[in-house]
């Protein structure tokens, strides 16, 4: 096993640092293309800032501040298996077949991997470190004496609370990927808004607006011709609202077409799911009309699109960590390496060009790549050494700041507050799976920012039966405030007075008598964009942290950028990868034919690559499908598939 | 996971999902291709490209749905994503003969199961490359045997290239799975109405987009 072994081959066409959620869709989409990959990482985990954690590794996390340290460097394999290891890694690595394809030979390729780039000449060396104080304020609690059930069943996210639409550009790249087929997804089952005196429910399709007993006759009247006007206009060739209006906020635009408070209201926050206070004309992050509509299609074609799905949102089943995985996955079905557990050490440019040529991995290997992309944690090694003085004219150069809500916040958002408890007993009978907004200022008047709420459970796979999670976050500055507005946001849930229901007697006793309790809780902050300026040179990019959204449109918009900044003449995921269940039944087809045949023939008609194949015969189907998917939110793109 | 039990389309009883694993070139993809395409390659030798496979069985008059699932390479440095073990009811174990070190990292890859997988999923040891020459062989069947029984699970040696045993050790371990799955088929098991993002529309997909237009 080469465990700590030479990376073979030590030259590729992209090399990413950092298994997070836009890195992985990078390497996936590269090797999707044709191109070789080599992705590394230097935690022993997949989906660094993105991943999901399970309660041993959480504690661990939070007891050294919000830090994860580097695994130890063991160039030498320390198990007791160190040399059958070193003898399978001498015996596998001329076989591999990407060897075989640069026709070199091994110790040729040692020796020139590890060779000094100095005599390779004109290379220097950027020394680089892993920023580690990306989060503080981490405060963990627990409770003396409560069973929290199986550690291991729980999947605690870095990065939440995070869901997808429907009917996002991310589902898209999922079925675009293949990686669909290997990331399963959980509805959720309601969201509420807090009015600042009650949870009340958002209706998700036409039939619950009829329904809302809140809404007058009128007002039903004047929402249905908004939603009427929005979806007119996303049909219509090249839309019927003027530019001028489309510019105009958003919020504004809902008043002239005399929307009722609370509908505007639901509709920024819970449908467009911005960040922050709209109704602050002040404020530079206000949503546009033309966005808004954007958002407000998105969420319409989301609703209904899959027959489990009560809502617009998907989660995915055992966290949001699964999704960099399932990229992952998708990316070495394609030909990537993936190498965890390997740190760099220095990022190698040309030293009259200044373009990227490579990097040097700490345990000394030399790895040449066409192209770097980089998570956000790798940074210029500071200090007074060469690393400095060299870098200070690139220094001031940072890469241009990505266009999502919030960064576009500014300085005024420097940070995110998350807070996950562990709690006993849903906030809802009878639901699971929840997600609660609280618009500006509905939790104090010092709430400048939206606090969402997201619970989640067993029926996510994120922790053991009986017990539920609650994330939440919000934007908050270096100040305190979020995670005290997040802890009253907290005690809004689960103290607020449980509505009487129509149920019988014994169970609405049962809720009115018992409030869901915290059994385990963590609070921290985790920094928008890393306090060091980024290596900016040619042929180098750098992935964003988490932002502060609940959906993954707007980091999946950055990301896209990358790639085609990078390869410019390549389609973000052009394969169309063939539907797993209608190519099952084309094997289970021919397998019926084979067993009614006695098996006297058990060759089956499928060739060792099948997945080409059916990528042939279901590409029109397939197609048809996804460009209908994406038909609606994205106009633009949706011949990219055909 | 779940239950595997029948479901809406009755082209199987039971869908049940393996894993193979094993240290890099023992021939995990070689055992897969031999078992779904009755294949095999000497030339084939780092896995790229392949998923999974889907082969169809019948046992005792039930038809068993066997998606089987290879590394994808991601072996090689031990980096298998724990997303890989996610819903596995049977883990086949593979080590090569002729290698020592493929036997002895038996013992991480089932740290690494126990770590990752459900707690019930069925396991089988298999030696593969059992046809190599006596003189090429670094682990005897008994050492193999004695390393199943140690963990309670079956062994087997098998030939993906001479197809020896190759049929043997599927069918052992669906066995096995299907009748740990009818016993405890009225239990509840784990969640697995997950949800699967494709290209079906849902039911209701025609309804909604007329939902705001009348």
């Amino acid at each position: 096993m080469e465990f700590d072994g030479f990376i073979e081959p030590n030259s590729v066409d992209l090399i990413v640092l950092g298994t997070g959620f836009p890195e992985s869709i990078l390497a996936a989409a590269a090797a999707n293309a044709g191109r070789s990959v080599l992705h590394l990482d230097h935690h022993d985990f997949y989906g660094a800032h993105w991943t999901s954690l399970t309660l041993p590794q959480f504690r661990t996390w939070a007891a050294s501040g919000g830090r994860f340290d580097l695994p130890p460097l063991n160039p030498k394999e320390q198990d007791t298996d160190a040399a059958g290891d070193s003898q399978s890694s001498d015996k596998a690595s001329p076989d591999s077949s990407v060897n075989q394809a640069d026709g070199k030979d091994d110790k040729e390729a040692h020796n020139s991997s590890v060779q000094d780039p100095k005599e390779v000449g004109g290379l220097e060396a950027l020394e680089v470190e892993y920023e580690n104080d990306l989060y503080s304020d981490v405060q963990l609690k627990e409770v003396e004496g409560v069973d929290l059930g199986a550690a291991r069943f729980y999947n605690l996210d870095l990065s939440g609370p995070r869901l997808s639409f429907c009917g996002s550009h991310l589902v898209n790249l999922l079925l675009r990927s293949g990686a669909n087929n290997y990331v399963e997804f959980k509805g959720v089952d309601a969201t509420y808004l807090w009015t600042g005196t009650e949870l009340s429910a958002v209706p998700s399709s036409r039939a619950d607006i009829f329904t809302d007993k809140s809404l007058s006759l009128s007002d039903k009247r004047f929402l249905m011709r908004f939603f009427r006007l929005v979806m007119d206009h996303a049909n219509a060739e090249g839309g019927a609202i003027p530019k001028e209006t489309l510019d105009s906020p958003f919020v504004e635009f809902m008043r002239l077409q005399n929307l009722p408070a609370s509908m505007q209201s639901i509709i920024l926050y819970a449908i467009a799911l911005v960040d922050t206070d709209q109704s602050d004309e002040s404020s530079p992050c206000r949503l546009t009309t033309e966005d808004g509509f954007r958002k407000l299609t998105l969420y319409l074609s989301s609703v209904g699109k899959f027959a489990n799905a009560p809502t617009a949102f998907l989660y995915p089943l055992y966290g949001a960590g699964e999704l960099p995985q399932a990229f992952c996955r998708s990316s070495a079905v394609n030909g990537a390496l993936y190498v965890l557990r390997r740190p760099i050490k220095a990022v190698l440019v040309d030293k009259e060009s200044c373009e990227y040529r490579g990097v040097q991995t700490l345990n000394g290997q030399y790895l040449y790549s066409k192209k770097l992309i980089m998570g956000p944690s790798v940074v210029p090694k500071r200090g007074p050494e060469d690393g400095l003085s060299s870098l200070a004219k690139e220094v001031s150069q940072t890469v241009e700041a990505p266009s999502n809500a919030a960064s576009a916040s500014g300085e005024a958002y420097s940070k995110i507050a998350r807070y996950i408890c562990v709690t006993d007993k849903s906030l809802f009978e009878g639901q699971t799976t929840l997600l609660v907004i609280f618009p500006p200022k509905t939790i104090s008047l010092n709430q400048s920012a939206v606090v969402r709420a997201m619970q989640l459970s067993n029926a996510a796979a994120v922790c053991p039966d009986g017990k539920y999670l609650l994330q939440l976050s919000t934007l908050c500055s270096n100040a305190a405030d979020g995670q005290e507005i997040l802890k009253a946001a907290v005690d809004i849930l689960l103290t607020r007075p449980r509505e009487e229901k129509s149920v019988p007697a014994e169970t609405s006793e049962k809720l009115s008598s018992s409030e869901p309790k915290i059994l385990w809780s963590v609070s921290f902050k985790q920094a928008l964009q890393t306090d060091s300026k980024k290596l900016a040179r040619l042929g180098i990019a750098v992935c964003d942290l988490p932002n502060g959204a609940l959906d993954c449109e707007s980091v999946l918009t950055a990301t896209e950028k990358i790639f085609t900044d990078f390869f410019p003449d390549t389609e973000f995921f052009k394969k169309v990868a063939p539907p797993p269940e209608e190519f099952e039944e084309l094997e289970d087809e021919v397998e019926a034919l084979a067993l009614e045949e006695q098996k006297t023939t058990s060759e089956s008609t499928a060739k060792p690559e099948p997945a080409k194949e059916g990528n042939l015969e279901q590409q029109k189907v397939e197609g048809e499908a996804v460009s209908e998917a994406e038909e609606k939110p994205k106009p633009v793109e949706a011949d990219s598939t055909s | 996971m779940a239950a595997g039990a029948a479901r809406a389309r009755a082209d199987y009883d039971y869908l049940i999902k393996l894993l193979l694993i094993g240290d890099s070139g023992v021939g995990k993809s070689c055992l897969l291709l031999r078992f779904s395409d009755d294949s095999f390659t000497t030339s084939f030798i780092t896995t790229i490209g392949i998923d999974f496979k889907i082969r169809t069985i019948e046992l005792d008059g039930k038809r068993i749905k066997l998606q089987i699932w290879d590394t994808a390479g991601q072996e090689r440095f031990r980096t298998i994503t724990t997303a890989y073990y996610r819903g596995a009811m049977g883990i086949l174990l593979v080590y090569d003969v002729t290698d020592e070190s493929s036997f002895n990292n038996i013992r991480n890859w089932i740290r690494n199961i126990e770590q990752h997988a459900s707690d019930n999923v069925n396991k089988i040891l298999v030696g593969n490359k059992a046809d190599m020459d006596e003189s090429k062989r670094a682990v005897t069947t008994a050492r193999g045997q004695a390393l199943a029984d140690e963990f309670g699970i079956k062994f087997f040696e098998t030939s993906a290239k001479t197809n020896f045993n190759v049929e043997d050790v599927f069918y052992c371990i669906a066995r096995d799975i299907k009748q740990r799955l009818a016993e405890t088929d009225s239990k509840p098991e784990a969640p697995n109405n997950g949800l699967k993002v494709n290209s079906d529309p849902g039911p209701n997909k025609g309804k909604q987009k007329s939902a705001c237009c009348s």
